[in-house]
């Protein structure tokens, strides 16, 4: 097997309790690095299109990547995948922590579930061996005191937990998967594909070295990369991303009042922004040998978690600009009660202003409530969240998303659900990053920040974007096209899209060759993140989701432009920038078919066949 | 006229020791450019500033009593 892999692949069947084992597929992991890239060859080739994704026939993956666990720059990540039940769509979702190289050192790169257990389990790997183990005692356990409770028993020092809380349990759609207790795989609704399974955790215990090829080689590296730190990697060491709020409200990059406001309505951003946020916290801390260390452990106080964590950047906008909120005690709150249910903080910050709106405009009321829905009121939003975590009251119809709220409360209330296909949009505004409003559409996980776009992520010495004009559809797709490309090879490799953007990216290709012995140009990579881009689309297309049809709010598009602030008056035309990708991707401008030419040149014409 | 420069992140090692801001007198008719360099910030370089939520760029007057902000371009989060 490769080296910066274990070699090894487990399938797990719920339904009867069988555990299979593979060996991973060498000329795989080379095509489609690990990560996501592995996790979608495998479900397109394995998993039936149409599937429910709370079936029996759905499969779950959790994959890490050739660096994950090793000397490479911030290589903690592991990715779970599966079908969104969230937006219909191929779903991803990467977290950091030590999670995913303990997945490794206790023996396995991939495992993919199917099936649906009788009863709650949990899977063990242990030092190279897997077990299903009742999970019954953990059933209706927040996420920390699964992790405490499994830890305590596997012992803590070599034992790391992935798990779900009880929204997963209660199949919440805007439910994530955690992991070290505050880190979360947040995005397309995966904690409730794993609910559905009656799958409460993954436990990994190990002490297995990842084999690399010069591994002595790749420690001296590593000590020669860590001073190489950027500006951008400084911020986050001193501050964790809380340090770029209000920079970033300044400019209109964050969105103000469920996405209708600007910096202007929110004069006090000062209140919870990184110096306030820094003055909370009791320790910094970082993922897997992470030298970056932009996580935090917050001081104890009353109301707090017993383990509370830093709120990120989308934290304390979703929960914080977008809502008014300026009180950083209840954002802290707000992220410590997402955290011990699972929720994705997102989305679930979505869900309130999106309340609150409704609130506003009577379409939901007192009664429904129970308590009072005004902007700036931080009380209110650690109340809702909390019903949004129980799904209890007027949380029931928020804990699946915005998308659905809205379609169940109606009234016109979907003016005020900003998502893209279902997936509540992060804190990024496309009126000042107009690359997002085609990331937000045309990745095959709509509505992510994490997925790359021109001027937004594009590793640090990718490329520049010299075009005069930002908002131009000319020169755009190519970029569009580079700048995702690479994230993708961030993401599949195990790297942390901080770290990404915090070194010159030259440092993955050097880690890469070093640890698994593979030369990779960099058009090599840039290729083989396409490859993996595309097949994600194709899956989509497989289950019918044309991303031209998807629904788009289009608040975050301008479309009535807003009359002050800093992005007064912009409205996007992503119909042009659109267009400008379909044509540098050889995709169809209808159908958004990729080519044959364009197939066969990503080596996905066996794979997708005449699909 | 007197501003308040308010920066942040690493382009605090402008200031003098651990203080988060300055307070510096211009005269009238006065830049955002003049006003960073009062402090060392080059304006050929990379960086952001706004006054009251609102961007602003380096030919930009600034008036007495502001309050500006200057970053790092961003990203990330
Ligand atoms: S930069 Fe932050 S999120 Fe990324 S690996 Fe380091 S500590 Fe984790």
């Amino acid at each position: 097997m490769s080296n910066g892999f274990m070699g090894r692949t487990l399938f797990v069947d719920l339904a009867n309790g069988s555990l299979t084992e593979e060996t991973t597929d060498e000329s795989l992991a080379r095509d489609y690095l690990g990560g996501y890239g592995v996790g979608v060859k495998v479900l397109y080739d394995r998993m039936k299109p149409g599937v429910d994704p709370l079936g029996p026939d759905a499969m779950l993956g959790f994959t890490s990547g050739p660096l994950t666990g090793t000397p490479a720059l911030t290589s903690g990540r592991y990715t779970v995948v599966g079908k969104s039940p969230l937006t219909g769509t191929w779903g991803d979702a990467s977290s950091g922590g030590d999670f995913g190289p303990y997945m490794k050192f206790a023996g396995y790169d991939f495992v993919f579930f199917t099936g649906i257990s009788e009863k709650p389990v949990y899977l063990l790997l242990d030092e190279g061996k897997a077990s299903l183990q009742d999970a019954e005692h953990l059933w209706g356990k927040d996420t920390q005191i699964t992790d405490d409770l499994l830890r305590a028993e596997y012992g803590r020092r070599h034992t790391r937990v992935s798990c779900i809380g009880p929204a997963g349990e209660m199949q919440s759609l805007i439910s994530c998967v955690m992991n070290d207790k505050g880190r979360a795989a947040g995005r397309s609704g995966l904690g409730a594909v794993m609910g559905s399974k009656k799958l409460k955790a993954i436990v990994a215990r190990g002490t297995i070295k990842v084999p690399m090829h010069d591994a002595k080689e790749a420690t001296l590296m590593r000590r020669r990369w860590i001073p190489r730190l950027n500006e951008g990697g400084d911020l986050f060491h001193e501050y964790g991303t809380a340090g770029i709020t209000e920079g970033l409200v300044a400019v209109g990059d964050s969105p103000v009042k469920n996405w209708g406001g600007s910096s202007v309505d929110f004069p006090t951003v000062q209140n919870i922004g990184g110096d306030e946020v820094v003055s909370e916290q009791a320790k910094r801390y970082g993922c897997w040998r992470c030298t970056i260390a932009c996580g935090g452990h917050m001081k104890a106080g009353p109301g707090r978690a017993k383990e509370s964590h830093k709120p990120e950047y989308e934290t304390l906008t979703m929960a914080g600009t977008n809502v008014l909120n300026d009180d950083l005690e209840s954002i802290i709150r707000f992220n410590d009660i997402c955290n011990a249910a699972g929720l994705d903080t997102i989305s679930a910050g979505s869900a309130v202003s999106f309340a609150v709106e409704s609130y506003q405009n009577e379409i939901i009321g007192l009664d429904d409530v129970g308590f009072e829905l005004n902007w700036g009121d931080g009380e209110a939003v650690t109340s809702l969240v909390d019903l949004i975590a129980r799904r209890e009251g007027i949380g029931e119809i928020l804990a699946d998303g915005v998308k659905s709220a809205a379609e169940k409360l109606g009234q016109g209330a979907e003016e005020f659900a900003v998502h893209a296909g279902g997936q509540e949009l992060p804190a990024h505004d496309p009126k000042f990053i107009p690359s997002l409003s085609v990331s937000y559409r045309m990745d095959a996980t709509p509505g992510r920040h994490t997925q790359g776009g021109v001027g937004w992520i594009m590793g640090d010495g990718v490329m520049e974007d010299t075009r005069p004009d930002k908002y131009s559809a000319e020169g755009f797709g190519e970029l569009q096209i580079k700048a995702a490309a690479w994230v993708h090879v961030a993401n599949t490799t195990g790297i942390c899209l901080f770290g990404f953007n915090s070194y010159n990216v030259s440092f993955v290709t050097e880690f890469l060759e070093t640890i698994t012995g593979a030369k990779y140009t960099g058009e090599e990579l840039e290729l083989a993140g396409e490859r993996i881009g595309t097949l994600r689309h194709m899956f989509n297309l497989r289950e019918g989701m044309n991303p031209l049809e998807m629904d788009f709010n289009p608040r975050a598009l301008g479309k009535t432009p807003q009359t002050e602030g800093p992005n007064e008056g912009v409205t996007i035309d992503d119909d042009a920038l659109v267009s400008d990708y379909l044509r540098a991707l050889d995709w169809d401008p209808v159908t958004t078919r990729p080519s044959d030419s364009k197939l066969e040149a990503l080596g996905l014409k066996q794979t997708v066949g005449a699909a | 006229m007197k501003i308040t420069i308010r920066p942040i992140g690493p382009l605090r090692r402008h200031l003098e020791g651990d203080s988060k801001s300055v307070e510096v007198t211009l005269p009238d008719g006065s830049t955002v450019a003049d006003a960073l360099a009062l402090i060392g910030i080059d304006s050929e370089a990379q960086w952001n500033a706004s006054i009251g939520g609102q961007l602003v760029y380096k030919d930009a007057e600034v008036s007495d009593g502001d309050d500006l902000l200057v970053f790092s371009p961003i990203a990330g989060g």
